[in-house]
């Protein structure tokens, strides 16, 4: 049962892809650590230094231990 | 009725306005669905007659392909149809011309819609609208918000990457002699639905700049909306993440999909073109549908995410009914078990 469940779960999402809106303005990696309070703090953080710094680089070391470089 | 221009002019509606309209309707989607009714109504009935004329002729080919008639076989009932409104006599329709045009007009809006969302992806995959001011949609903040306006010539001197998010300082005319500064990331912008022109900009974490602090100061709350016409200057920095563009999950995305566009437009055309009934027809499209999609779930495997990746069960479930479908299909087109 849950191998049919986790088909028919697979094809919901493709299905979604093949009808979500291009629209989103930030990524969808962006909006995970957005929604989580410890990593929101971690990006702000982030932010600051890259713009306080000559490298506008920063590598952000998420709470589920993920890291993410980002440059601007 | 008054006379034969009334009935040319609904006829007129019906056959080219319509379809076209569908058809701009699926085209101009997503970020770009305000530019299905911008601009001068001239130039929009004109581009509706234009693709409404394009729907037709692939209706038309396609449904006398399936219904094996030609133009002449329906010329002669369609003038005798029109001589009977003309001369104000209710038209003498058997159920199955009734059953015909019902279906013709179903199967030409269903065409417009198909075509529509197809070129509207297909342009986005390929980023044709960036590339090429032909295909360019009018909705300009789009390209600048997410940041793929990177990818046009005139800005190839700058930065690029996959774009994390976009970060924006706003200047904002506050009505007093100072000028209020504000930055935050944009989540989400809104337009006018009249001019399509920027209307507000919706910033999460903002900051506001304190004179006497000499420095930003986060602003509580979870989004906030700045209406544009306040907004003196605007600043974009995009922040993006260190990941090559193009990579080989990309690559194998990317041509997955691709396949699967030329696949799809084979699975929905080709059956047509087959001897057997219009039932049998129409099964085997969405027999051919049904496998072609668990078939496409399945060819996603390799490069998925850890958390959406199934096991290996799963996997020969859905090659086992893409097969079934496929099996299916091909059964009703006769092409095996004859």
């Amino acid at each position: 049962m849950g191998t049919i469940k986790a088909v028919f779960n697979a094809v919901g999402n493709v299905l979604g892809t093949f009808f979500s809106s291009d629209s989103d303005v930030m990524s969808e990696e962006a909006k995970r650590i957005l929604s989580n309070e410890e990593d929101r703090k971690i990006f702000f953080e982030a932010i600051d230094k890259m713009k306080n710094s000559d490298s506008h680089k920063e590598t952000l070391i998420l709470s589920n231990k993920e890291k993410i470089t980002l440059f601007s | 009725m008054d006379s034969p221009g009334t009935i040319s002019g609904i006829v007129f509606i019906v056959v080219l306005i319509f379809p076209g309209v569908i058809f701009k309707r699926f085209y101009y989607k997503g970020s770009f669905k305000k530019q299905f009714g911008a601009g001068p109504f001239a130039d929009r009935i004109l581009t509706s007659i234009f693709w409404g004329f394009v729907v037709q002729l692939l209706s038309f080919v396609g449904f006398s392909i399936a219904f094996n008639f030609h133009y002449n076989d329906i010329n002669v009932k369609i003038r005798g149809l029109y001589k009977q409104i003309v001369d104000n006599q209710i038209p003498l329709l058997t159920f199955h011309d009734l059953a015909y045009i019902l279906t013709y007009i179903f199967v030409c809006l269903t065409v417009a819609a198909f075509f529509g969302f197809i070129a509207h992806e297909f342009i986005r995959l390929f980023k044709l609208d960036v590339k090429s001011g032909i295909f360019k949609f009018s909705n300009e903040w789009h390209y600048y918000f997410t940041g793929e306006i990177l990818l046009t010539k005139e800005f190839r001197h700058l930065k690029k990457g996959k774009v994390f998010a976009t970060a924006v300082d706003v200047l904002i005319d506050n009505g007093s002699d100072r000028n209020k500064m504000m930055s935050g990331i944009l989540s989400q912008y809104t337009l006018s639905s009249h001019t399509g022109e920027l209307e507000s900009i919706y910033l999460t974490a903002s900051r506001k700049y304190s004179d006497i602090d000499k420095g930003f100061k986060s602003v509580p709350g979870s989004l906030i909306i700045i209406p544009y016409n306040k907004v003196v200057d605007m600043n974009l920095t995009y922040l993006f993440e260190e990941k090559p563009l193009v990579n080989k999950i990309t690559v194998y995305r990317n041509s997955v999909m691709l396949i699967s566009l030329f696949v799809t437009l084979a699975i929905i055309i080709l059956p047509w073109f087959s001897t057997v009934s219009f039932g049998n027809k129409t099964l085997s499209v969405l027999f051919f549908s049904l496998g072609w999609l668990f078939a496409y779930v399945s060819l996603l495997q390799p490069y998925q995410d850890e958390k959406q990746k199934l096991s290996w069960r799963a996997i020969l479930l859905l090659i086992a009914l893409s097969l079934l479908f496929f099996f299916l299909a091909f059964y009703k087109l006769r092409l095996i078990f004859k």
